[in-house]
Parts: C-alpha cells; structure tokens; sequence
C-alpha cells in the first residue's frame, strides 16, 4: 500500500487556480522530488498533503502524521536549539530517553552538535534548516514532508541535508521534497513538475532529463 | 563604491569578522559567498549602516557609514537575507511607500528595473503576503531599486527564486552593473558567482580568497574527475573508491559523481566507468576549500 495517495485534487484561491486536478502516490522508501516555478502549485499542494488546507475536490490519504519542514520553519526563538527539540519532540509525545538517543544520532551527521546550547534567534539561516529537519524527523513518521529543505544552504550543508534524506528514505521512510536546485532532481527516485498548478511531467529523473538544464524545458 | 577598510565585529566572546578589507568599484559586481554563518549578513548590516557596533572604517558612495551614514544611505539600495516587505500592502503600495520614504516617485520602477516590473506588473494589486517566495524577492529588489540607488546590497536575494526567475534577476543585477552600480550580493547558487566580476569568499569571519572568477578556478591544485552515478548506485562506487590510491574527496554532482584526487590517482576505470577529467567550477572550489578547514567529526 502506497504511504501517500492523492487523486484528482484541486485547490483554488479566489480567482486564482492553485492547484488543478493533480494525483500523485508515494511508496514506502520513495524519494519523490517536486520541481516548478514559484507560484506552481508545489506548496500548496505540500499543505494540502500536511492536512494544513482543505482540497476544493479530490481525495488525499496519507498514512500517519507526516513530519513537515516548511519554508518559515516554526522554531521558538527564544529557546535554544536542543530545548526546541525537546520542546516538539515532548509535543510528539516521545519519551525522555528517547529523544535523548534521537537528538544525538540526528544532529551529529547535521553538524549541529556544537550549535546545541545556543538561541534559536542567534542562530545562522543555514543550522536553522539543520533544526527544522531535525524536529521533522525525530517523531520518526512514514511520510517526511520537505519544502524547499536546502535553499539558502551552502553546497556543504545542502549536501549533508541529501545525506540525510536519503538515509531516511533507505529507512524505509517515504520522502517529498521540493527544490529549486535542478542537480539535486537527480538524488530522487522519481519527480513531479508542476507548472500552473497542473503536472507537467513525472517520472524518473534521468528518463525525464539528459542535462540539469533540460528541467527547465518543463518550467515555461 | 563600497570601501571597508579592517572591519572587525563581535557579539560576546565571538569574533565574527576579523579585520575584513575589500573594496567594490563602481560599476562592479562582487559576489560574496562563505558557507552559513561565515558572517555574510553581520558584514551586510554594517555596510547598510543598521548595526554601528563595529571597529574598523566603511563609506559607500564616498560618505563614512559612521559619520556621514545619513548621505550614505542615500546611495543605498538594501535587500536583508528575511523579507523587508510589508505583508498587509499590495505589491503597488509597497512600492508608493518605499518611494515615499525616499522622496521620489513609485511610477519610475518600470524604467529602474524593467527585468524584474515585468513580471510583477501583474500583480500589482496583490498583497505582498500573497505571493509566491519568488515573487516577494523580486518585490524586495524593486523597492530597494525606487531611488535609483548608486551601490546595491543583496543578502542572498535568490533564495528560494526557481531558476527561471534567477535568471531575470541576473539580467538586472547585470544591468545595472552596466549602469554604473556596485553590487555586493550574497549567494550560495555558484553559479551566479561565476556570473560576478570578483568574488569575496568568506571563512569564519576572515577573507579567504578575493579574485575573479578565472582567478579562483585558476588557483586549484587537484585534480578533478567526474564519473556517473545514480544516488543509489553511491554506496558501491564509494567501496571502489576507497581502494583506489589519491582518491582525496568526493561528492555528488547530479548524475555524476566529482572526484579530487592528487598526482598519484591513475584514472583506472571504477565499476566499470572511466572517470572523466574536467575543469571544476566555483562550487568545486568552495566545496575544495570548505572540506579542508571544516572540523573533523
């Protein structure tokens, strides 16, 4: 059974047609990649899958609570880092022990160990991200929800963020991730293009591309 | 012009920069990279005259950021790392505001920054927390663009934008330029780097390198291989790797896989594939440089 399974939604914002009759599914241990230009549809249709905007029409279902990094990541900024983890991660409902054990095994291949005892508001746009992924994925959930996980990060961070997805995803953990990076489309298992709101290709990335700039081919 | 002269900043026990010298000409972009947390938007605050805690001297366009920073700020045109707009405003309003503050006149954007209104145009009547993330940035830059600013300070004003859009605002930055305009943007798309007249790499606060771009992809002493690979056929090609000697470094590159290697690597066919030697590009070099100074694990 698939983890995700969306068919024939729609969304629409007044005028405005966010999203229109878009089905797509995910598979335990998939990486699927969501491409587009901004105002596509990509974060709407994230949303929509989050349970955080109701569709117009169309089914959604999607097994157990999805971890979510959203592009204005929710972090408390008065807390410090290892606070804000233990903070969401008691939300969660995960025991004390555990989320000793969890912090340690997701925050050491992120680099933010040395970031720990330090004020979310003093903290770099780029440990930020490392943050927001941890809080995703502490809970462990099947489904990991990523929008935009490595814009703003440098091509270090943005490749130990990959890293990490992947192992989630070896894990058996199904993975959605939105990216504006066109050679990070290549670390998926297979990609949606959205283009007004509509799919405009899918399929696995080499099959659906030759080159990065290819991809773009499907933008216009 | 952009002129810093030995600017040293702290926040509690931490130095953040470490007497930063460099200059931006006039009609020049320099592109400033470093990886998070190097001191990229510390050292943007204080060229914008919005944080006058620091030691050293700055003048932009000629004026002393500390004593003239009134007239300086008149040269300026500032793009901050988090949005500057105002949500609750529609996209015109944002503009006739930004204009106001300036003493001048919103209707001008369209010759400004005829790139970036084209797009925007649309929209006009739109509230600012409407739009896309892409949208928003090219919003910010045209209200830092309404009084015709002389030097131009864009802390990462890509982030987010698909690379279609990038493009459109390459095309502007380019323009102006050519206007006579110094940029100083921050970017982490190496690409655009490439697309600069000089780049400033920052490392913990100090400068690393300060050259064009030839100069930089000209200072590399390994050398570089690509070999393709899918991300899941990785965990073979690196078990390959291990045993080949020279083999310094590697890391995804889309399709491919880059490999640094020294004089002693023999190019031998790995899985069966024939690593390829190519020239490397910024991102390369960052990664190069990055690799050699990050801490250990």
């Amino acid at each position: 059974m698939n983890l995700v399974e969306i068919s024939h939604v729609s969304k629409r914002f007044g005028e405005f047609l966010a999203v229109d009759d878009v089905s797509l599914s995910l598979a335990k241990g998939e990486i699927l990649g969501l491409l587009g230009a901004n105002g596509a549809g990509k974060t709407t249709l994230i949303r929509m899958i989050c349970d955080l905007l109701r569709p117009d029409c169309g089914q959604i279902s999607v097994q157990g609570r999805p971890g979510y990094m959203c592009q204005t990541f929710s972090l408390v900024e008065e807390l410090t880092v290892h606070e804000n983890i233990r903070f969401y991660a008691t939300l969660f409902g995960l025991k004390r022990a555990q989320i000793a054990t969890r912090e340690k095994a997701i925050t050491a291949p992120l680099e933010l160990t040395p970031y720990l005892n330090r004020q979310v508001k003093f903290l770099p746009s780029g440990w930020r991200q490392a943050l927001s992924f941890s809080i995703a994925v502490i809970a462990e959930p099947p489904v990991l929800i990523l929008d935009e996980p490595t814009s703003g990060l440098d091509a270090l961070s943005r490749r130990r963020m990959w890293k990490m997805i992947q192992a989630k995803a070896a894990e058996g953990t199904g993975v959605i991730v939105s990216t504006h990076y066109l050679d990070e489309a290549y670390y998926c298992s297979r990609l949606t293009i959205m283009n007004g709101g509509r799919i405009a290709a899918s399929g696995a990335p080499q099959e659906l591309a030759a080159t990065q700039q290819d991809f773009l081919t499907y933008f216009r | 012009m952009i002129a810093a002269q030995g600017i040293c900043k702290q926040f509690g026990p931490r130095q953040v920069l470490k007497d930063v010298s460099f200059q931006v000409e006039d009609a020049q972009i320099v592109a400033l990279m470093g990886a998070n947390g190097a001191g990229k938007s510390t050292l943007f605050d204080i060229l914008a005259t919005i944080d006058p805690d620091f030691t050293g001297e700055a003048s932009i366009g000629g004026f002393d950021i500390r004593t003239q920073a009134r007239d300086a700020r008149c040269c300026i045109g500032y793009v901050p790392g988090r949005f500057s707009l105002y949500g609750d405003l529609t996209v015109a309003e944002n503009l006739a505001f930004f204009a106001g503050a300036y003493g001048c006149n919103a209707a001008d954007i369209e010759q400004l920054s005829p790139y970036l209104w084209r797009s925007l145009v649309g929209f006009s009547d739109f509230r600012a927390d409407t739009l896309s993330g892409g949208m928003k940035q090219k919003l910010a830059i045209c209200c830092a663009l309404v009084h015709n600013p002389s030097v131009l300070l864009l802390d990462e004003p890509t982030v987010g934008v698909d690379p279609v859009s990038r493009h459109d605002m390459w095309l502007e930055i380019g323009a102006l330029r050519d206007k006579g305009v110094s940029v100083l943007v921050s970017t982490h798309y190496l690409d655009e780097a490439a697309l600069s007249d000089r780049i400033l790499f920052l490392h913990q606060g100090e400068i690393l390198l300060f050259d064009s771009p030839a100069g930089i992809v000209g200072s590399y002493s390994h050398r570089l291989f690509s070999l393709p690979c899918q991300s899941a056929e990785l965990s073979q090609i690196e078990a390959a790797l291990a045993a080949e000697p020279g083999v310094l470094d590697y890391y995804l590159w889309g399709n491919t896989l880059h490999i640094t290697a020294d004089a002693t690597f023999g190019g031998a066919a790995i899985c069966g594939r024939i690593p390829v030697p190519i020239e490397p590009g910024i991102e390369d070099i960052f990664i190069d440089t990055l690799s050699e100074r990050r801490p250990r694990v």
